[in-house]
């Protein structure tokens, strides 16, 4: 209901051309919707075990991407259509409505499930002695992880975020059409994802697959900077699909990595650093590309801002390849194959139901 | 034996649900994210339609994005926290049910 509420604010800023009003939806339906995505990739622990993890992330990726794909067509579309920012937005509060209806049938089906473990379940699933002081248990391989994985996704963001306006003034294609290369550069990343979650389940070495992501990044940051400006022609293709092929298996390497790294019991503040450090960076980095963009944009375009993303992106590589480092020369966690990990998540999931029949 | 048999059923019975709705589970799952990720995607290619009908420029253009961030930046943390304190069965009722 909040993630309506929040639309909705936005659809009446677009109607009337208020700013400050449209500033106060997005923070409201941006709040709500990292309240919802909390509790979710911990559940994908419960639901998921073994190698079906890889191939779940990778799935929720797809039909994820999907969802973006939608947006990035129909949301520039209905605009030039009806010329109206509002109309869009109100199509936004008809989609949410109709997630909410989803997401109400998705908790009957955990709560059947619940019932089938047992009266006190979901009881036992908790730790009540968890505390901020965990983190700092975590292996220092984490850190290196959380950097490596944060500024990828930081520098994809910025290059993502200025992107449509890029194609449409320095390639003159129109709204839909910018809209449309942004909703291909989906489907590839919706492509990649799944392939990214086989082969990590399949060969390991996650620290490799996660510099090979960033090197994708950097690769289409770096022609985003460099490709020929031309009218109408097909070059922003390269860096855009560079940058959607990297995507997928930084979010699976990353993820994937947590996993095998951290107790399952601690995840939820594990999982958690991600979108905070993410948040922190991307809080500075709109700052300072916002500026950049300011006092560049008319001479330049956006080059300097993509020369900035590109530059967070090599001190993000340093922090892939010392991950890789870092996991070879010690518990090698995160090179192998790694059934024990994924099985003890199943065992953990069992062990409360086995305990109590035990005990009776 | 009879005790033997209904208490090992539960987990047996969870096992098989949990295998047979996995996918309906999961498809469930992220089509119950498409508004939040249906609206969140639309700024970057609006960016000129709101520069032109709101008077927005660059820096407003990075405050926009600095709202949409923020959240990011404080929920989880305390979030986090809660979701391993009470479990993740209770976490996502709660916040499914709440959002």
């Amino acid at each position: 209901m909040i993630i309506i509420l929040g639309q909705s604010v936005c659809t009446m800023a677009t109607y009337q051309k208020s700013f400050w009003l449209f500033i106060l939806g997005k923070v409201i339906f941006n709040s709500a919707s990292e309240a919802a995505t909390l509790a979710r990739s911990k559940i994908v622990g419960i639901w998921y075990v073994n190698n079906d993890i890889g191939k779940a992330l990778g799935a929720a990726v797809v039909l994820q991407t999907g969802a973006a794909i939608v947006c990035d067509l129909v949301y520039p579309n209905l605009y030039s259509m009806t010329h109206s920012l509002g109309f869009p937005f109100l199509i936004g509060v008809i989609v949410c409505f109709v997630s909410t209806l989803i997401c109400i049938r998705c908790v009957m089906v955990h709560k059947k499930l619940l019932t089938l473990k047992g009266g006190d379940a979901a009881s036992q699933e908790g730790n009540t002695n968890i505390s901020y002081k965990v983190i700092r248990k975590f292996p220092p391989i984490i850190w290196l992880l959380l950097a490596a994985a944060s500024l990828g996704v930081d520098s994809f963001i910025i290059v993502k975020l200025y992107l449509g306006k890029h194609l449409q003034t320095s390639y003159d294609f129109t709204i839909g059409e910018a809209g449309s290369f942004l909703a291909v550069s989906q489907v590839l990343t919706g492509a990649a994802t799944p392939i990214a979650g086989f082969l990590t389940d399949r060969v390991g070495k996650l620290p490799i697959f996660l510099m090979i992501s960033i090197g994708l990044i950097q690769s289409g940051v770096f022609f985003s900077i460099t490709a020929s400006k031309c009218e109408r022609c097909l070059w922003p293709a390269l860096p855009i699909a560079l940058l959607s092929l990297g995507l997928g298996p930084l979010f699976v390497s990353g993820y994937g990595s947590l996993l095998r790294l951290i107790e399952e019991k601690e995840l939820g503040i594990a999982t958690a650093l991600i979108p905070v450090i993410i948040s922190a960076e991307m809080i500075v980095f709109a700052i300072l590309s916002g500026r950049i963009a300011d006092a560049t944009f008319d001479e330049y375009g956006y080059t300097w801002v993509f020369t900035m993303a590109l530059i967070i992106g090599m001190v993000r590589l340093l922090f892939g390849l010392l991950v890789q480092i870092y996991d070879y020369k010690g518990s090698q966690k995160l090179q192998h194959r790694n059934n024990e990990d994924t099985t003890a998540l199943l065992n953990r999931s069992n062990e409360r139901s086995d305990s109590e029949n035990n005990e009776l | 034996m009879g005790t033997d048999v209904t208490i090992v059923k539960p987990s047996i019975e969870a096992n098989i649900f949990r295998e047979n709705k996995k996918w309906v589970f999961l498809a469930l799952l992220c089509f119950s994210q498409l508004g939040q990720l249906y609206n969140s995607q639309a700024m970057p290619t609006l960016q000129v339609p709101f520069e032109k009908e709101m008077g927005m420029n660059e820096v407003d253009y990075s405050h926009l994005v600095i709202a949409e961030t923020m959240p990011g930046f404080v929920f989880p943390l305390i979030g986090g926290f809660l979701v391993d304190y009470f479990g993740a069965s209770k976490s996502f009722l709660a916040t499914n049910l709440f959002i």
